[in-house]
């Protein structure tokens, strides 16, 4: 599903840069990406899905060579085939639960927002156990209830690959778990490749692939 | 003079009637009769009416619905009566207060004329003044005005011509007509008017009583002494006005008393008593049983002058 | 595929507008009025043409105290109280007296609840062909006819009464409220005249207290009359006035002094034709106390003064538009800007720029396309209704 080829990324500015001589996640794989902060996972994420090209090398995902994409076709690319599931949440509160799962289908006209679309909504919804706060907005939601919204956001475009960065990051230990179980399980179910950040090393044994980005990426 | 502003109130009311009626550039015509009727000149007391019968064209209509036992100074019309005289062609009033419900009427400015004004300087008070205060406006007078101006014919002649005046406006083309109809008129008031004087100096110096006070221009015009009283001719003298009128006699004899229509037998007799003539003197405010007013101030005049000696009775 | 790519923008646009009411409606309350303020101008220049103009043309000629020609005219042709200096009822004499122009009177300034009273003759309701809805006219005095518009809010028709409002709260000399007959009300006339309670000149004079009718002097109680002598009575304050005018008192009403000094507000002067228009004007143009205008030349006037202000005011409504809609796409700008973080979600989801720009096209379009719509609306309703309103806004403010 993911791979990378003698990638070199660096900031413009500072003098951060991230070089992966080689890197393969297999498809329907659970991988987490671990590191001290600024070792560079995000950025691992962001060049996966094409929000950052590199400056050598190839990145590969779902069989599609994302470095040599144009900027638009690599939105296409991430909205099509990519999920994204933030520490932050990023849901937005002017539109209710329903509104936010479907929200990636309004941001590009290759999606088209049709019942199918909504009953898959409906069942994500179902599945992740909020299927009763639809009408709510999200400041009316606990914060492991976003995160479950945030989820199916992610998964409502049936896409190849999900990106976690730390989802877990601002949940309590109790919610964290229920949240991770309902990401893989979903993941799992529908054959999705989930590459996610973390800096929690006692979720580490329930991946099946860990990558410490450490060892390639920081300021020296 | 305020009688000029009547006239010229009606002219312009014609000249607008007429330039808004069609429009065009030629000389103004009369207000022509309306899908509502003929034209209609209503009057307020029975002399006016005369006047305006006498010189108005066949098609003008002249009203005086005034019922036949009220007197027209004192009449109080209704709001409907009223009406008819808001839709009349020429309200022909009488001046000098007479008919005071058209003080509190509303009446078309326009439409009105004060037959009266300015036939004399000032017009002679009725005799009934009676002065009070009342709040911070200080003192002032309901003064009665003496309004049966018509008795004095030359008077009457000029309020006659104010009608020529307002007919001729309402009928141009019938100007001509209405002035020989109004020469006429006056050579029959003028006439009598003469006869009058020459009895009225059979009369000077001669204290007269009258029934009431209505006969102010009549003694004015004429230089008669009139005292007035106030009986009622349908009426006996009861004690009270016999004292009064003996009072009045102890102070100024006088031989003979004006009535506005025949007393009763008693009273009669009461006066004959007294040596005191009665005299018939019809104000003719509302037209006589018998003949029209000429007629009737003839009679007057006739009786008037048997009493004075000047003419054999008739 | 196009269009519902636009319609999901619209959507997001419109979910995002409505869930911050405040700072939607402000904004698009300062865009309204901007876009509308051109509308009242020129709905104002209409109403000014229309109606303020027409009424005006139609009185041909407008006789008063020397002053404020405007005020005159205000206070003459549309009744708003402008507390003109009176003339007298002499100067209707002399008008009539020229041969040259009938003379109408009018007594304004006083009020009957919040409707004009105006004293007039009956002349007046034929120069404005002025009909009857139901009812009778005017016929004697203490009686009222009502205009269309007075009759409705005051839900009265003949047979009813209303009361004249003292001028004075605390005039002294006590001039008390008249009751009087509502005995007609008017077509509708389109005009003031609808909003006008119409009564006879001289109950117009009894209302302010110029006249007045009492008990008989001559039979009233002894504790009324203060002293009697001669041929002079002195009434004290036990004195019964009467505040209505009736079949019973009608003939105790009566006025004080010379008649030709009464006041009367204006005189309209309706020429025979344009020549004695012309004559009649030249007797008063060197009078020093009175003015005789035409008021077609005086709203003109007005009309010339509200197109130089529209002119002016144009110029700085549109600097103002132009800082409204500066400041309004800087609140757009900043508003974007603290929602930076959605944007940054947007991109990271694969959302294009091109996409994010038409959802906050959509945003702008929606409150412009609002506003002009709302603008529109307020045009309409105020050329529609607002015309009484607008004439009112004008006078009161002229």
């Amino acid at each position: 599903m993911i791979e990378l080829r003698n990638v070199l990324f660096r900031y413009a500015e500072g003098a951060f840069s991230l070089e992966v001589p080689a890197l393969r996640v297999e498809t329907a794989a659970r991988a987490a990406a671990i590191g001290p902060s600024g070792s560079g996972k995000t950025t691992l994420l962001n060049l996966v899905s094409g929000i950052e090209r590199p400056a050598r090398g190839e990145v590969h995902t779902g069989g599609t060579r994302v470095d040599a994409l144009s900027p638009a076709e690599r939105r296409a690319f991430r909205i099509t085939r990519i999920g994204f599931v933030f520490q932050e949440f990023l849901l937005l509160d002017y539109l209710d639960v329903r509104q936010n799962i479907l929200y990636p289908y309004r941001l590009h006209p290759e999606l088209r927002l049709d019942q199918e679309a909504r009953d898959r909504a409906e069942r994500l919804a179902e599945g992740l156990g909020v299927r009763r706060l639809l009408d709510r907005r999200p400041d009316e939601l606990s914060q492991g209830e976003r995160q479950r919204v945030a989820i199916a956001r992610a998964l409502v475009t049936s896409p190849e690959l999900i990106l976690a960065d730390e989802p877990t990051g601002n949940l309590d230990p109790v919610t964290k778990n229920e949240v991770l179980d309902l990401l893989f399980e979903q993941c799992d179910a529908l054959g999705m490749t989930l590459l996610m950040v973390t800096h929690d090393h006692a979720l580490l044994d329930r991946f099946t692939q860990v990558i410490d980005v450490s060892k390639w990426g920081g300021t020296p | 003079m305020a009688s000029e502003s009547n006239l010229a109130r009606l002219l312009t009311v014609c000249l607008i009637l007429a330039s808004t009626a069609g429009c065009s550039k030629k000389a103004p015509s009369a207000p022509q009769a309306t899908a509502q009727g003929p034209l209609r000149v209503y009057a307020v007391n029975y002399p006016l009416s005369y006047f305006a019968t006498r010189l108005a064209p066949s098609d003008v209509e002249v009203r005086l619905p005034v019922p036949e036992s009220v007197d027209p100074a004192y009449w109080r019309p209704s709001a409907d009566i009223i009406a008819e005289y808001q839709a009349a062609s020429v309200i022909l009033l009488n001046g000098a207060g007479y008919a005071g419900w058209t003080r509190y009427a509303t009446l078309p400015r326009a439409k009105t004329l004060v037959t009266a004004q300015g036939c004399r300087e000032a017009f002679l008070p009725s005799g009934e003044n009676v002065e009070h205060r009342h709040g911070p406006g200080g003192a002032h007078t309901h003064a009665d005005t003496a309004f049966t101006t018509w008795l004095d014919l030359r008077l009457a002649v000029c309020q006659a011509a104010h009608v020529r005046d307002a007919l001729s406006m309402l009928s141009p083309g019938e100007q001509k007509a209405i002035e020989a109809r109004f020469a006429a008129l006056e050579q029959d008031l003028l006439s009598l008017d003469e006869r009058l004087r020459g009895v009225a100096k059979r009369l000077v110096g001669q204290p007269l009583l009258a029934s009431h006070p209505v006969y102010q221009y009549l003694a004015d015009a004429y230089e008669l002494s009139i005292e007035s009283l106030h009986f009622e001719p349908d009426q006996a003298l009861d004690a009270e006005a016999l004292a009064d009128l003996d009072a009045r006699l102890d102070a100024r004899p006088a031989s003979w008393m004006l009535w506005e229509a025949s007393p009763l037998p008693s009273t009669e007799r009461e006066l004959q008593d007294r040596r005191i003539e009665v005299v018939v003197f019809e104000p003719l405010a509302q037209p006589p049983r018998e003949g029209d007013f000429l007629e009737a101030m003839r009679n007057n005049v006739a009786r008037l002058a048997c009493a004075a000696g000047a003419e054999a009775c008739p | 595929m196009g269009r519902h790519a636009v319609k999901d923008s619209l959507y997001l646009a419109w979910r995002y507008l409505t869930h911050q009411p405040a700072k939607t409606t402000l904004l698009v309350l300062a865009l309204t009025t901007f876009l509308g303020l051109p509308m009242v101008m020129r709905a104002m220049s209409s109403v000014i043409q229309r109606s303020l103009l027409a009424r005006a043309e139609a009185t041909p000629l407008l006789l008063g105290k020397k002053g404020s020609s405007l005020d005159l005219v205000i206070e003459s042709l549309y009744f708003q109280p402008k507390g003109v200096e009176a003339l007298t009822a002499a100067d209707v004499t002399e008008v009539d007296a020229t041969g040259l122009a009938q003379a109408i009177p009018l007594r304004t300034g006083l009020m009957s609840r919040t409707f004009p009273l105006v004293g007039t003759t009956l002349d007046y309701f034929s120069f404005r062909d002025l009909s009857l809805s139901s009812g009778r006219m005017l016929a004697t005095l203490g009686e009222c006819v009502l205009g269309a518009e007075a009759a409705q809010e005051l839900d009265l028709g003949p047979g009813d009464a209303v009361t004249t409002s003292p001028s004075t709260m605390f005039d002294l000399a006590g001039v008390y409220p008249l009751r009087m007959r509502v005995v007609g009300v008017l077509a509708q006339a389109h005009g003031p005249d609808d909003r006008a309670v119409f009564v006879d000149l001289k109950t117009a004079w009894i209302a302010e207290g110029l006249g007045h009718g009492h008990q008989d002097l001559a039979t009233a109680a002894g504790d009324v009359l203060l002293k009697s002598k001669n041929d002079v009575t002195t009434a004290n304050a036990k004195l019964v006035q009467y505040n209505e005018i009736s079949e019973a008192n009608l003939d105790s009403f009566h006025f004080h002094g010379d008649a030709e000094r009464y006041p009367v507000s204006a005189v309209i002067a309706v020429p025979a034709n344009e020549k004695s228009g012309v004559l009649l004007r030249g007797r008063f143009l060197d009078d020093s106390t009175r003015q005789l205008l035409r008021p077609a030349q005086v709203v003109e006037g007005l009309n010339d003064q509200i197109f130089r202000f529209e002119r002016v005011l144009r110029i700085i409504v549109s600097t103002v538009g132009a800082a409204t809609g500066l400041m309004f796409l800087l609140v757009m700008l900043l508003s974007w800007r603290l929602r930076a973080d959605e944007l940054r979600t947007m991109e990271r989801l694969g959302c294009s720029r091109f996409k994010a720009m038409q959802i906050m096209g959509a945003e702008v379009f929606l409150m412009v396309g609002t506003s002009v719509v709302a603008a529109a609306l307020f045009g309409l309703l105020m050329t529609q209704y607002g015309e009484g309103w607008l004439q009112n806004l004008i006078l009161r403010g002229s």
